[in-house]
């Protein structure tokens, strides 16, 4: 029993102490809730004969060092199968409940199994349908469920995202760390190059103040030093040590700047390659913003990580180490005075930098919505013109702006204070470590040029013990942007490659579709199509009729297989979709979509975008056939006018002629049309309708209108309706039957009529 | 082909019921059945138009027809005009309806565990761990400061007032709202 949740132990034992053969059971679910709402264990299975609930409460309890489920019983109910004929999923807003259909002594019932949160519904779906089919003794097809576990293969834990094949648990940071490391291997001279440069200059940050303080003061100035009244080799010296400093530092950025390009156009083309080889659910899933994040600002702290914190973490060691050695060297008592000193405005830091996060995060939040509130009002210009509602947004954009600047100014006021006191702090400690230091001058225990390094060193001390307190965080904020990039570089894509795809010949696929038993959601506990079957013989002219959100479109998508259904098989002259190389079934598939895009490009390039060795004459009489020539000529350059983002405007129907053209130029074995002439004007449609049935000869068309008379013509109609097939057969067929297809015709027909007749 | 008939065009209409004449009934399956003016629903469904902010107001009353589609028979105005009764059963089918585990105490929110916010927190319906994925999509607050948590697989948590929440959970929550 593979599916879908295991059995522990003590509900195993519940079980055979009531007599139930577990070796029998075919599947297993766990609900989580009770009547009344609240968490409870529920395990539903199932064996050939009955359905078995036992509830009760899974504990954890820790033995050693590890874990184990204990199961604490509650109740116990059995459903046979003579009796129990069918299970559904009953919905409500957040929770569902599993609901059987009883057949008792004749009488038909209905009655609650279980109660479940929503995110269950999807599971307890395919529980339902499997035990549907073990009750009518039809043939199961796991396969779709062995593709999509939602366990982690390696230590057995679910996954917190179904959609997302990443487990938080068993990635450990140090492996992020060496894994990272791995990525930057190649760059490994020019890391050590940097390292190099910066230890030198870190050196040489600790040893230049020598020579304009204990160098100046007690070997130049002092009667009794070596180097007395050479005052020109003193700054000589210290000029010299500074000219080489400068030359390192101009080294180290030129290396700096060459290595950080390089690292940040290879983090970002490899996420960008990564990302572009997952399926359609991993886009719609995430927010374009956070997409877009990941391959600039997360690369962007990556790239930080290789070439700004990891050498400044070891310059900033060497620093504090070789500051700190110099000055016990000098005087130990001054030493402790300065660390301590350090250590206090260090820990006041720590202390305000934690309280202050909650302010940031204000003015981020702040700022978010300030700025979706820009955005709203940018693009929604029209509306708000329309509606004369300029004061209102104006009043809206300033309350969102009041918001910004309260965060701001609760920050800045709080960052001001403290910078005020810690200034104070500094001052007053460096008074008094000036104070003491020429008692210790006066009385003779230290030179005056070593209290003037001691000096400096306590002002040079602050930057890198700054750096070293918040490494940690920087660390792990590059350590998290890793993360997320190694996240799209090891998601599995969803809908997957066939390991082994099938051969097609040279002529491609003929076009037999033919869906079985099909079922999809895109949302958990929402089903898009239900149990769908149907078939589409190669070179018919298959009509797709129904009302919005009726799944029209998703059928298509699997089809064409962006993505995969939760259930059921498609086939394409007997291949299943799931065994045809990608390649394969995008070259003999064409769809022109209702939602259509155009690339930055020129127009010539947009048509081409399916084949780019596609020839000028081909991409005109794709244009032609999509009767899009004739406003290509108008545009201001022709075929090598821009267009797409921040290029000439396209209207609704201009674009959609494009995308025909885009589809056509492929010359499919199989062409979807989508919505495909829904923003035109009638005469373009009829036109484009010409194009479209010359096109027809020798492929299969697959067509979705509103407009029923675009497909009159068509060999097949299908009315879909809630996910489900309703109606299918020839125009004439259909109206005969009286049914759906007749009551839309009907109603369209005579809508056009009373249109006329006004 | 038919006549065309007005009703096919028809421009659909607020219907407020007369909740004198709503008797509903309330099966062992625990699903409603409706009497109305002399038509029977066998299987009724009542939706909150506005489940934020009315809850006792405005809610529809639809069916299931044969073809597994509800359809709005009218909209009740006012749970209270009706008889103790009825609106006790309407009240409690509603609540069965819409109801989400309330969060009423946070223990702890670890952040930015490869980017999963892992709440471990009270609710009504018992002790939770919730990973979370994107908060900035999954934590939505309204206007009226109604707090929706919802978890990676799409299950749902409601905060009803965050003003009311106590101090020690509210500072854990307020970085992400």
């Amino acid at each position: 029993m593979k599916y879908f949740d295991t059995l522990t132990e003590g509900v195993k034992e519940a079980l055979e102490n009531r007599g139930v053969d577990t070796e029998k059971l075919l599947y297993c679910l766990k609900c989580d809730m009770n009547g009344e709402g609240l968490y409870y264990d529920t395990y539903l299975v199932f064996d050939e004969k009955s359905l078995y609930s036992v509830s009760g409460y899974d504990r954890m309890v820790q033995e050693k060092k590890k874990y184990r489920t204990e199961f604490e019983f509650k109740e116990y109910a059995e459903y046979k199968m003579t009796e129990l004929k069918e299970l559904y999923v009953d919905r409500y807003r957040h929770t569902c409940r599993l609901m059987g259909k009883l057949e008792i002594n004749g009488q038909e019932a209905k009655a609650c199994i279980s109660r479940f949160s929503s995110g269950f519904s999807e599971k307890t779906e395919q529980f339902s349908r499997r035990f549907n089919m073990t009750v009518k003794k039809e043939e199961i097809d796991d396969t779709p469920l062995a593709e999509n576990s939602p366990y982690c293969p390696k230590c057995g834990q679910k996954y917190p995202d179904p959609n997302r094949k990443f487990c938080p648990y068993c990635v450990k940071r140090s492996s992020i760390f060496k894994r990272l490391m791995g990525l930057f291997g190649e760059y490994r001279a020019q890391v050590i190059t940097i390292f190099a440069l910066m230890v030198f200059s870190a050196l040489l940050g600790v040893i230049s103040p020598y020579f304009g303080t204990a160098f100046l003061y007690d070997r130049v100035l002092d009667a009794a030093g070596e180097f007395y009244g050479k005052i020109l080799f003193a700054i000589l010296m210290m000029a010299g040590f500074k000219l080489v400093a400068e030359l390192f530092g101009l080294i180290y950025g030129i290396v700096f700047t060459k290595a950080n390009c390089k690292v940040m156009h290879k983090l970002r083309t490899t996420v960008f390659a990564a990302m572009e080889k997952l399926s359609l659910p991993f886009f719609t899933s995430k927010q374009t913003g956070s997409l877009m994040t990941r391959v600039d600002r997360d690369a962007g702290e990556v790239s930080e990580m290789f070439a700004n914190i990891m050498p400044s973490f070891v310059i900033c060691t060497i620093k504090i180490v070789s500051m700190v050695l110099l000055m016990f060297m000098m005087s130990p008592i001054l030493a402790v005075f300065v660390l301590a000193m350090t250590a206090f405005l260090m820990f006041s830091e720590i202390f305000f930098i934690k309280g202050q996060r909650r302010f940031w995060r204000g003015i981020n939040l702040s700022n978010r919505k300030m700025n979706s509130n820009l955005n709203d009002s940018v693009n929604g210009h029209r509306v708000i013109k329309a509606f004369a509602r300029e004061e209102q947004e104006t009043e809206r954009f300033g309350h969102n702006v009041n918001a910004v600047r309260s965060a701001e100014y609760a920050a800045r006021s709080r960052g001001s204070s403290f910078e005020i006191m810690q200034n104070t702090v500094f001052s007053v400690g460096g008074a008094l470590l000036t104070m003491f230091g020429y008692y210790l001058v006066v009385t003779g225990q230290i030179g005056l040029g070593e209290l003037m390094l001691l000096i400096s060193y306590f002002g040079m001390m602050a930057d890198p013990m700054y750096f070293l307190i918040w490494a940690g965080d920087d660390i792990s904020r590059c350590l998290d942007a890793a993360s997320r990039i190694f996240e799209i570089m090891d998601s599995v894509p969803t809908v997957k490659p066939p390991q082994n795809p099938a051969v097609i010949g040279t002529d491609g696929l003929k076009g037999d579709i033919s869906l079985k038993n099909v079922s999809f959601e895109y949302e958990a506990g929402v089903p898009v199509l239900k149990d769908m079957s149907l078939d589409i013989k190669a070179g018919q002219f298959y009509g797709i009729v129904g009302k919005t959100g009726a799944g029209k479109s998703t059928l298509i998508n699997l089809i064409s297989r962006l993505f995969d259904p939760t259930n059921g098989n498609i086939t394409i002259d007997g291949i299943n979709v799931r065994d045809i190389a990608f390649a394969d079934l995008r070259k003999n598939i064409g769809i022109v979509s209702q939602e259509t895009y155009i690339f930055m490009g020129t127009v010539a390039d947009n048509i081409r975008y399916a084949r780019p060795d596609a020839t000028m004459e081909e991409v005109v009489e794709a244009a032609k056939n999509a009767n899009a020539h004739d406003f290509i000529l108008k545009l201001p350059d022709g075929y090598d006018t821009t267009i797409g983002s921040g290029g000439a405007d396209l209207s609704g129907g201009e674009r959609q002629r494009i995308s025909i053209a885009r589809a056509l130029i492929q010359k499919p074995n199989i062409l979807i049309l989508d919505e495909a002439t829904a923003s035109m004007d009638t005469r373009t449609e009829r036109k484009i309708q010409n194009a479209i049935d010359n096109l027809k000869k020798g492929r299969t068309v697959i067509a979705i209108a509103h407009r029923l008379s675009t497909l009159r013509e068509a060999d097949t109609l299908c009315v879909i309706e809630n996910g489900e097939v309703k109606e299918r057969g020839t125009h004439d067929e259909l109206i005969r039957m009286k049914g759906k297809y007749f009551e839309l015709y009907r109603l369209q027909a005579e809508a056009l009529k009373t249109i006329s007749m006004d | 082909m038919n006549e065309y008939k007005v009703e096919d065009f028809a421009i659909d209409t607020l219907r407020i019921l007369n909740v004198n004449e709503l008797k509903f009934t309330r099966r062992d399956s625990g699903y409603l059945y409706l009497e109305y003016q002399g038509n029977t629903y066998e299987e009724i469904s009542l939706t909150r138009l506005q489940p934020f902010f009315c809850l006792d107001t405005y809610i529809s009353v639809a069916f299931r027809n044969d073809e597994e589609e509800w359809i709005e028979i009218g909209i009740i105005k006012d749970l209270k005009d009706m008889n103790e009764e009825q609106r006790q059963l309407c009240t409690d089918y509603l609540n069965f309806r819409y109801y989400i585990p309330i969060i009423t105490k946070i223990y702890s929110i670890k952040d930015n565990r490869m980017g999963y916010l892992f709440v471990d927190a009270e609710t009504t319906a018992g002790h939770k761990k919730i990973a979370v994925n994107d908060w900035w999509t999954n934590f939505r607050i309204n206007n009226s400061g109604i707090l929706t948590v919802t978890d990676s697989d799409g299950n749902k948590y409601q905060i009803p007032d965050l003003d009311r929440i106590d101090r020690s959970s509210y500072r854990k929550l307020e970085l992400f709202v």
